[in-house]
Parts: C-alpha cells; sequence; structure tokens
C-alpha cells in the first residue's frame, strides 16, 4: 500500500485517498466509540483524573447577577451569609449522593438546605450551574434560559447566597455553582420555592422544623484533572473535520487536472455535513444549567 | 433551537438529499450510500462525544 495513496486519489484507478474511503470513516466510528468508552472507564476506576476545571469567582457572580439585575432597573440583592451556607451544604450534598437535580435521591429538597442554615424564607429560589470554565459563563447561560433568567430576575428576591466547589460527580471533576435566592419579608399566601421555573409550596410542618443538616466539610482536591474529556474530544474531531475536508478538496482538484468523472458520492455534501458539524463543535460548550 | 437538534435536522437532509440526488442520477450504489450513512453516523457520534 502506498503511502500517497492515503492522502491522494490512486493515480491510475482514481481511486479515492484511503483515509477518507467509507472502510476508514467506519474505522473513525470505532476510535470515537472507543475514546468514550474509554473515558467512561477512567471515570469509574479512577474518579476525579478526569474533569473540567473552571475558574469561577463566587464574587463576581454575585456582581454579574446584580449587573443584570440593575440592567431591568431591579433592586440588586445583597449577599448573605446563611445563604451562602445553604448553596455550600446543597454543593457539598450534591457530591456526597452524587447526583445532578434541584432534589436529592435521599428526599432532600432545596429549602431544606436553606431552612437549615437558618434563613427563613417567604419566597426562595435556587438555579444550578456545572462544567463551565468561567463566572461570565455561568451568568450568560443563566440569563439565556427563560426560567433561570425569570429567577435571577425576580424583583421579589432581596438576599443572595452563592457557593462554587469543586468535587468529584459521576466520575469526573467538575466545578459545581450553586446559586440561592432569598427574602424574608412578608409576602401573602404560604412559603415558595422558585425551581426550573416551578413554584413549590413547602409544606408549613417541614417550614417549621428547622432540617438537621451536616456542615459542609470541604474535602480539598489536588490539582487540576489530568484530562479534560470535553477539549480532547472537541480537539480530536475538529482535527479529524479539518483533515477529512482537505482530502475532500484535494480530491476534487486532482481529478478536475487530470480531467476524469468519477461515479462517486458528493464531495459537496460531505463537506457541507461535516462544515454543520465544525460550526456546532466550535459553538458548544460543556457548561450545564438545572 | 438547540445546536443537536439542528445537526440532526442538516443530517436528515443530508441522507434524503443523497438518496434523492444519486437515484435521480441513475449511480445509487451500495458503497455510495454506505459512505453517506457512514458519515451521517461519523458527525452524529462526533457531536455526541461533546453533548452527552
Amino acid at each position: 500500500m502506498i503511502f500517497r495513496n492515503f492522502f491522494l486519489p490512486h493515480k491510475d484507478t482514481h481511486k479515492k485517498a484511503h483515509l477518507i474511503s467509507w472502510e476508514a470513516i467506519l474505522i473513525y466510528i470505532l476510535l470515537f466509540i472507543l475514546l468514550q468508552v474509554g473515558f467512561s472507564i477512567v471515570g469509574y476506576a479512577k474518579p476525579g483524573v478526569l474533569g473540567i476545571s473552571g475558574d469561577i469567582d463566587q464574587k463576581k457572580l454575585i456582581e454579574l447577577t446584580n449587573v443584570e439585575r440593575e440592567k431591568q432597573g431591579l433592586p440588586p440583592v445583597a449577599e448573605n451569609a446563611a445563604l451562602d451556607q445553604a448553596a455550600a451544604l446543597k454543593a457539598q450534598n450534591m457530591f456526597q449522593e452524587n447526583y445532578w437535580a434541584h432534589f436529592a435521591p435521599s428526599g432532600k429538597t432545596p429549602w431544606d438546605f436553606i431552612l437549615g442554615s437558618g434563613y427563613k424564607f417567604t419566597y426562595a429560589g435556587e438555579n444550578l450551574a456545572k462544567n463551565f470554565y468561567s463566572s461570565d459563563e455561568v451568568v450568560s447561560a443563566w440569563m439565556a434560559s427563560t426560567t433561570h433568567r425569570e429567577n435571577l430576575l425576580n424583583p421579589k428576591y432581596q438576599d443572595i447566597g452563592i457557593a462554587v466547589v469543586e468535587g468529584v460527580l459521576n466520575g469526573q471533576k467538575t466545578t459545581l455553582v450553586v446559586q440561592e435566592f432569598g427574602t424574608t419579608e412578608n409576602l401573602p399566601g404560604q412559603p415558595l420555592v422558585n425551581v426550573s421555573g416551578k413554584q413549590t409550596v413547602v409544606p408549613i410542618q417541614e417550614y417549621n422544623q428547622k432540617p438537621e443538616l451536616l456542615a459542609a466539610v470541604q474535602t480539598p482536591l489536588s490539582g487540576k484533572p489530568l484530562l479534560d474529556p470535553y477539549s480532547f474530544s472537541r480537539t480530536a474531531s475538529l482535527g479529524l473535520i479539518s483533515l477529512m475536508v482537505i482530502l475532500l478538496v484535494a480530491d476534487f482538484i486532482i481529478l478536475k487536472k487530470r480531467g476524469v468523472f468519477r461515479i462517486a458520492s458528493s464531495r459537496v455534501a460531505h463537506m457541507a455535513i461535516l462544515g454543520v458539524a465544525a460550526a456546532t463543535l466550535l459553538n458548544s460548550n460543556p457548561g450545564v444549567i438545572l | 433551537m438547540k445546536p443537536l437538534n439542528i445537526l440532526i435536522i442538516a443530517i436528515l437532509i443530508y441522507l434524503v438529499w443523497a438518496i434523492w440526488h444519486h437515484r435521480r442520477d441513475k449511480s445509487l450504489t451500495l458503497v455510495i450510500l454506505m459512505e453517506y450513512i457512514l458519515l451521517a453516523g461519523l458527525v452524529l457520534i462526533l457531536i455526541l462525544g461533546i453533548y452527552v
């Protein structure tokens, strides 16, 4: 097998380069499946080796939240120590019970953490975020989602508490952001909590009974994860797409120069779908909000 | 619309167009069809790798 045939069409048969043949595409598919399986195995066998390490600042998140509120003519929310503690307790519990949700598998509710830290709210709300690289990205993602935006720009809130906690979730190191809002102002009706755009009435017996919560214990994590699976997959994917597009263009130019017509699949269609994939990859972000 | 939904729509258009184009052209062979299907599969796996 001649080396140049991997990259250029065959000089006699005009067969397309090996690296853009269907056999090669099948190998790429298998390799990428293997990569994802490998990430899952490593995450399971060595938790914390893989993950995303963000540079998120708690104070900056509060500042950016207030900037967004002020843009809408709303009063700023003030940092509250009890809500900060509630957010920290919630984040720690998410790592301990290994879940990504507003309600814990053990039955703990968002208001358990808020009431447990001594904040007697009449109206409260919670926003969550994980796998973001910066504070701006977190607030932008919340603002882009209708339900999170409504929570962030709710005029009823007076106080805010935020925790940015690093830990291992589902085998991968991540930075969790928990944002708690609240007000203690007397409002008509029963206490409410706004979660994912849904207002939940807090049962009065739960409201009056302060839940017992263990203090958040910060387990220091040693250094950054060895590999960011998101960046690795993204770079590898973009590299493969670029290689395939270059080879398709080379195939087109060479066959045109040779004056050869070959019955084959459309290079333009292939380049178009690869272009859509590249654009999707370039605009992607590993961050998730809840 | 979410990027993943846009990509799935693009893949469907790509496959439907490929079959329509090659049938009209009378050039639809198993190898050609397989190339389109495999490339669509590859694109989907590359994107799912970062979204899931």
